[in-house]
This record gives C-alpha cells, sequence and structure tokens, in this order.
C-alpha cells in the first residue's frame, strides 16, 4: 500500500472509532444520568454525545465509501485493506467497503430511530426507560456502527494499526452490549436473562477476538476492562458535574454505584485465561466447551458481582443453578459463533470472501 | 479526510463550551392546595397527569379535629358539567381519590361534603415542542435519510452521491446550530402582565364569613387568584382577645371566597388575606368584622416554649419555638414554620415562614421528618408589644403556640 493511501486508510478508521467512543461516553453517562438526577430532554450533553457519535461515525464512513467511489470511477481497483472487500449488493451492480457499509447504515439507523423515539416519549412522556422499544432500534444502531468498525478494523490486520483497532472495537461492544441486555431483563423469573444475555453478547465479541488471533479474547477481556474502569470513574463525575452546571439536584436514594459499569463483567480476564487453553485444541467441539465454560463462569460470578457492587446477599447456589445451565447453553452458541465470526474477520481482507 | 476531523474537534469543542439546559421535560407539577370546607381543614393535592385523556389522582389530607365523613369529588371541564366522579371516606390522614381528565386546558375540581362545596382551578398543561426542537429532531432524522441515500448511490458508483453527502453535511450543521444555540432562547414566557390590587369586602353570617373578592379598577369579580404557598387565599383571623384562626376559604364561584367560622368569643375580629393574582406579586388585604356570638372554650395551645435572640426595634432577631417531642414535624402548607405577628395598633401584621426546602418544589405534607426545633428570622420595624403566633404540623395536627414579645428601641 502507497504511503498515502495508508494515511487515508488510518484517518477514517480513526474518526470511525472516535465517533464510537463518543457513542459509549455518551451512552455510560447518559444511563448515569437518568439513574442518578432524572430529567429527560433531547437537549442534555450526554444525549448530543450520543447523536454526535453517530453523526461523526456516519460521515467517516461516507467520506470513505466515496472514496472508494470515485478510486473506481478514475479505474483503480478497489484496495481491500480499506474497510473490508467490496461487496456485491443487488446483483454485484454495486460495490463499497464492507465495513464502512455496515457502520454508515448503523449511523444513518440510528439518526432515524431519533424521531421514532421522539414520538414514543411525546405519546408516554419523559420518564424513559432504557428498554422502550425506539430505545432498543437505537441501541441495536449503535451496535451495527461497532460491528462496522470492527470490520473496517479487521481488514486492515496486516498492520499493528488495524490488529489495534480490531481489539479496541470488540472492547467498546463488549462493554456497549452490556446496555442491550437490559431489554431481557423481563424475560424470565427463574433464570436471571439480564445476566445470561449479557453474558451470550459479551462472550460473543470475546469469542470473536479468539477467533481472529489466538490471544485476542485476552485482548477484549483486558480492553473491556479499560472501558469498564475509565467509566466507573467517569460517568458519576460527569453526571455529578454536570447537575451542579445546570443547577440541577442529584436523587436522594442514588446508590452511588455507576449503572452500566456495573453490568460489565469484572471477571472477564480471569475467564478468557481460563479458556485459552481449551480453544488452543484443534478438536470441533473446543469453542463449544470454552463457551459453555465462559457462559457458566461469567453469570456465576456477576451473581457475586452484585452481591460486592450493591451490597445484596449473592444468591443460593440452588437459585443461580437454572441462570448457570442457560448461560452455559447460550455460552456454547456464543463460542460457536464467535470462533466462525473470528474465521470471518480474518477474510474480510480477502479478495475472494467465503463462498464467493 | 482532514474536514472530518476538523468538524468532530469543533463539534467536541462547542459541545464542552455551552452546557445544554436540561430543562422543561415535565410538564406541570403537583398542585397542594388547603381548603377549610364546612368544619374541615384539608390538604387536596392533585398530581400531575401526564397528558390527558389521563388518570388524576387526588390526595386528601384530613387534620386532627375534622369530623369524618364522606367526600364527593368531581373534575370538571371549565364551563362544562363534571366528566369524572369519585367518593372518598375522610379519616385522618392521607386518603386518595383516582379521577380522569380527557382534555388539555383549564379544569376545576369540585369537593363537596353535602353541605358546602368548593371549586378549585386546576389546568392540564400540554407539552408543545418548540421550533427549534423540532429542528434539531429533523435536521438529525434528516441526515439519517441523506446518509442513507448517499450510501446506496455511491455504492453505484454514482456522482449523484455528492448530492446527498453535501444535504447531509447541512441537514447536520442545521441541527447542531438549533441545539447548541437552544440553550440561548429563553423559555416562552407564561408570566401575565401583573393585575392591580383587589378590594376585599367580608361579611360575616351566624356560620361563615363571605369574601368577595373583586377588582380594585373594574369593579368585577377576581377569578385569578393562584395557588400560593399551598392555598388560594391564607387569612389570618385574630379575635379582640387575641385568639388566632388560619383558615384557607373556599372557592364557590369566581370573587367568591368562604369559610365557616365560629367565633370563640365575640366582637371585633380583624384579619388579613394573603393572595397572588395572575402575574404580580403576593398581596396582603385587610379587613375587620364584628362578629355576634357567645364566649366559647379557645382551643388549647400546643406544648412548647419560644426563645429569643435579643429583640431590638430595626434589627434582625431569630425567633426559636420548641414544639418539644421527636423530630416527626409535617410540612404544612410547604413550610415547616408559620409565624404570624401584629403589634398593639394591628399597624405591623407580618406572616413569616420557616423553609423546609431550598428547592422550588413543595414538599410532600405526609413527610413526617422535620425537627422539632423551628427558626425564623423578622425584623421588628419599631418598638412596642407584639403578639405572636407559631404554627407548624405534627400528626395531621395544626400545633399553635402563642407569644407575647417586648421589643425594645
Amino acid at each position: 500500500m502507497e504511503r498515502t493511501k495508508v494515511r487515508t486508510a488510518t484517518t477514517t478508521a480513526v474518526v470511525l472509532l472516535l465517533g464510537a467512543l463518543l457513542t459509549l461516553t455518551g451512552l455510560t453517562w447518559d444511563v448515569q444520568w437518568h439513574e442518578d438526577v432524572g430529567p429527560d430532554t433531547f437537549f442534555t450533553l450526554p444525549h448530543l454525545f450520543l447523536y454526535a457519535g453517530s453523526a461523526v461515525s456516519g460521515i467517516a464512513s461516507l467520506t470513505a465509501v466515496l472514496m472508494t467511489t470515485a478510486a473506481r470511477r478514475a479505474g483503480h481497483a478497489p484496495d481491500p485493506t480499506v474497510g473490508g472487500v467490496p461487496v456485491g449488493v443487488f446483483g454485484r451492480t454495486f460495490t463499497a467497503p464492507l465495513g464502512y457499509l455496515v457502520a454508515g447504515s448503523g449511523a444513518a439507523l440510528f439518526l432515524l430511530y431519533g424521531l421514532w423515539d421522539q414520538w414514543w416519549h411525546g405519546i408516554y412522556g419523559f420518564d424513559a426507560v432504557i428498554d422502550s422499544p425506539p430505545h432498543v432500534g437505537l441501541l441495536l444502531s449503535i451496535a451495527m456502527t461497532l460491528v462496522g468498525s470492527v470490520v473496517v478494523f479487521g481488514a486492515a490486520r496486516d498492520q499493528p494499526w488495524g490488529r489495534t483497532g480490531v481489539f479496541v472495537s470488540l472492547a467498546v461492544l463488549a462493554g456497549f452490549s452490556t446496555i442491550i441486555a437490559v431489554a431481557f431483563q423481563d424475560v424470565s423469573d427463574t433464570v436471571d436473562s439480564m445476566h445470561v444475555a449479557m453474558a451470550f453478547l459479551v462472550l460473543l465479541t470475546l469469542f470473536t477476538g479468539a477467533g481472529f488471533v489466538r490471544k485476542g479474547g485476552i485482548a477484549v477481556a483486558i480492553g473491556l476492562a479499560l472501558v469498564q474502569a475509565l467509566s466507573w470513574w467517569f460517568s458519576p463525575w460527569a453526571t455529578r458535574l454536570y447537575a451542579d452546571s445546570v443547577g440541577l439536584p442529584m436523587r436522594d436514594y442514588i446508590s452511588g454505584v455507576p449503572t452500566m459499569p456495573a453490568l460489565m463483567p469484572m471477571t472477564l480476564i480471569i475467564v478468557a485465561l481460563l479458556t485459552y487453553p481449551v480453544i488452543g485444541l484443534a478438536a470441533r467441539w473446543a469453542p463449544l466447551v470454552a463457551g459453555a465454560l465462559a457462559g457458566a463462569l461469567v453469570v456465576t460470578a456477576q451473581a457475586f458481582q452484585d452481591g460486592v457492587v450493591y451490597d445484596v446477599p449473592a444468591p443460593a447456589v440452588g437459585d443461580l443453578l437454572p441462570t448457570i445451565l442457560a448461560a452455559a447453553v447460550l455460552g456454547l452458541l456464543a463460542g460457536h459463533l464467535g470462533a466462525r465470526f473470528g474465521q470471518m474477520l480474518r477474510l474480510a481482507a480477502g479478495d475472494r470472501p467465503e463462498g464467493v | 479526510m482532514g474536514k472530518g476531523i476538523a468538524a468532530a474537534l469543533v463539534l467536541v469543542l462547542l459541545l464542552v463550551g455551552s452546557p445544554a439546559q436540561a430543562d422543561g421535560a415535565p410538564v406541570g407539577q403537583d398542585t397542594a392546595v388547603a381548603q377549610t370546607l364546612g368544619g374541615r381543614e384539608l390538604t387536596v393535592t392533585l398530581r400531575r397527569t401526564d397528558g390527558a385523556p389521563a388518570p388524576l389522582q387526588v390526595d386528601v389530607i384530613t387534620h386532627v379535629g375534622s369530623p369524618p365523613g364522606t367526600l364527593r369529588l368531581a373534575a370538571t371541564p371549565a364551563g362544562e358539567s363534571p366528566t369524572s366522579t369519585a367518593t372518598i371516606n375522610l379519616r385522618t390522614g392521607s386518603t386518595t381519590a383516582y379521577l380522569r381528565v380527557d382534555r388539555y386546558g383549564p379544569w376545576e375540581l369540585e369537593l363537596s361534603d353535602g353541605t358546602t362545596s368548593a371549586r378549585i382551578p386546576f389546568a392540564v398543561a400540554e407539552r408543545v415542542s418548540p421550533a427549534w426542537e423540532r429542528t434539531v429532531y429533523g435536521g438529525f432524522v434528516a441526515a439519517g435519510l441523506f446518509l442513507l441515500l448517499s450510501l446506496l448511490l455511491a455504492t453505484r458508483s454514482s456522482k449523484l452521491a455528492l448530492i446527498p453527502a453535501a444535504a447531509l453535511v447541512a441537514a447536520l450543521a442545521t441541527a447542531t446550530t438549533a441545539a447548541l444555540l437552544s440553550s440561548t432562547i429563553p423559555p416562552k414566557s407564561t408570566q401575565d402582565r401583573p393585575r392591580p390590587p383587589v378590594n376585599l369586602a367580608v361579611e360575616a353570617t351566624a356560620t361563615e364569613l363571605v369574601l368577595t373578592v373583586t377588582d380594585s379598577v373594574t369593579g368585577r369579580p377576581v377569578d385569578d387568584l393562584q395557588v400560593h404557598h399551598g392555598a388560594l387565599i391564607h387569612l389570618a383571623i385574630v379575635s379582640a382577645r387575641g385568639t388566632l384562626t388560619h383558615v384557607h376559604p373556599v372557592r364557590t364561584a369566581p370573587g367568591d371566597y368562604r369559610v365557616q367560622f365560629a367565633p370563640t368569643d365575640p366582637g371585633r375580629h380583624t384579619m388579613a388575606a394573603e393572595f397572588t393574582r395572575l402575574g404580580g406579586g403576593q398581596q396582603q388585604v385587610r379587613a375587620q368584622v364584628d362578629i355576634a356570638g357567645e364566649q366559647r372554650q379557645p382551643p388549647t395551645p400546643a406544648k412548647g416554649t419560644v426563645t429569643t435572640t435579643p429583640l431590638r426595634a430595626g434589627d434582625p432577631a431569630t425567633l426559636t419555638v420548641d414544639f418539644t417531642g421527636p423530630d416527626d414535624l409535617q410540612p404544612w402548607l410547604g413550610m415547616r414554620g408559620h409565624l404570624i405577628l401584629t403589634d398593639d395598633t394591628q399597624a405591623v401584621w407580618a406572616h413569616v415562614h420557616a423553609m423546609a426546602t431550598t428547592a422550588a418544589a413543595q414538599p410532600d405534607e405526609t413527610v413526617a421528618a422535620y425537627p422539632a426545633e423551628v427558626g425564623f428570622t423578622f425584623t421588628f420595624p419599631h418598638p412596642g408589644r407584639y403578639r405572636a403566633w407559631f404554627q407548624a404540623e405534627r400528626g395531621y395536627e395544626i400545633l399553635t403556640i402563642a407569644a407575647t414579645f417586648d421589643v425594645a428601641p
């Protein structure tokens, strides 16, 4: 790759990641704001971070897509290391770098879901819950942008910044996906469905990392620990600062625990290290066993983490069993899918993706 | 691509530079209105409705000394017939009734104990999105649409992709500009112009005082009294022998307020009515009336002691009343304590409050957690003898302690 091309590819990818980081910052802050202060209008600073994050990601994606188009029109062959393989859509008449296409579509959907969200709040009021349908739409759109970011960096895996970017993006995706798990909190009473969903989503990113590079799972776990530590400090601090600056009082019953960082598993590094030898086995069942084991470990540890963080008694092992079983089954699926996704990610820069 | 970074940087700088105001979110608020209905002293709290149609929760607090009985409530759109009614059995403490409101605008809550009825005006507010809010949402949505369109055209290698891309930038610029400038737009004023003072005529019948409130300019009935310190009108009545009655006349019709009143000693009664008109500050109007009747046992004063800092005319003094017992006072009319002061000639007539909280919202009367010792600050304007009545609430009972002060020159 020529030097200017590398620089351009790095810039668009970094701006895309910057948008993702803005979004994650805005999200942890926003969740904390609703928990500790309350009033929700569109015009809070955390909301502007969320929207700005998507807008920045969207502009970066569009720029990359337009540049690819311009290069094609000028007669250059598209470079698959910029944002991934050009994909054929609708009978191979269209081409675009896959990662940027996914990320850009996610950003566009996020902006569109904003209208539904405003309508929803107009009907049901401003006492928002995190798992309202438009919110789930908004969160899935963000997840889509983050997946796009993973693909963009995955395509540049022959570069050091590309490999680093994959694990940063996967860690951001893992940290972000914990909030999606909140939407599952009312699914079941016998099973702690929120924890099971959290374990599934986090392990999916972990095993994608492990499928991409063997030590990748550990890298994702370390990245998530960094995300957790930073947001643990940032979200309550920013919430208090912002409430003070706009003259709103903090609620008098706040627990002092940062909501979203507390949902992230603290034990993921240990889980990644414990399952690392299993993943290394050549057997076809290795990712499945590693996934099931990791799922059971994550939900068990999470129950005790809640106990420590919120100062509540940890559930009895008997009550925990259904949750552990469900997490093991879904963890098995996460292991299976993650290993496949990791392999697909390695093909992101390939000229001939699987099946073509 | 440098453009993207520059745009992102500017955006971040702007965001950090001007925090958006988190205001105007929930529409309306709870309204607590003290009502002296018949022989009962009630606090009627209309909970905030979120939109319309919506349930309307009304909490009625009955104070000690009010007889049990039934109360009929009806929600009536202004000038129409009731759309929703409820009946509750009153007992000391809080009782809840559920009504429904089916439209936005002015409403009246009618309370009736069978013989007397009161009509409390209230409003069901509609949330109106200001133009800049619609611009921000519209801008972001348009940006989303243009982004999709541009991506689609770019994948077809079409030069046309640049058109929606430019539109995307314009839409984002519009939305962020509107969002960031919105904090500098002053909220639309709902404040009306101040209204003129009122004329108050008080007439005593055998059982009640009839207050006729008219506009001092037009002479027409005044119907724009606002709920102020938890009541439409606060009426403090002092008998010739120095017994205080603090009641809250009920509105029966525009400009017509009534309160049941049985004097403990006949003769001249002086009174001060405090209220606020729409758009105006607080007014205090004085009146006096001669009431015939028989000598009756005055209400027993509450237990407690009063201490003060040295009392000198012109110097702020701290008057502290200790109601003794545990720290379980309740906020009555949103305040930890009330102090009514008059001098010998009644040239001075003051109503002083001990605030419960600095927050704008009125604390809930059911919260029994305020200290038994209540402090007031007052500057006596001239020397002489003053009468004072301290009031607070405990266990839904209104406690009153009377005191006399001699103020040095």
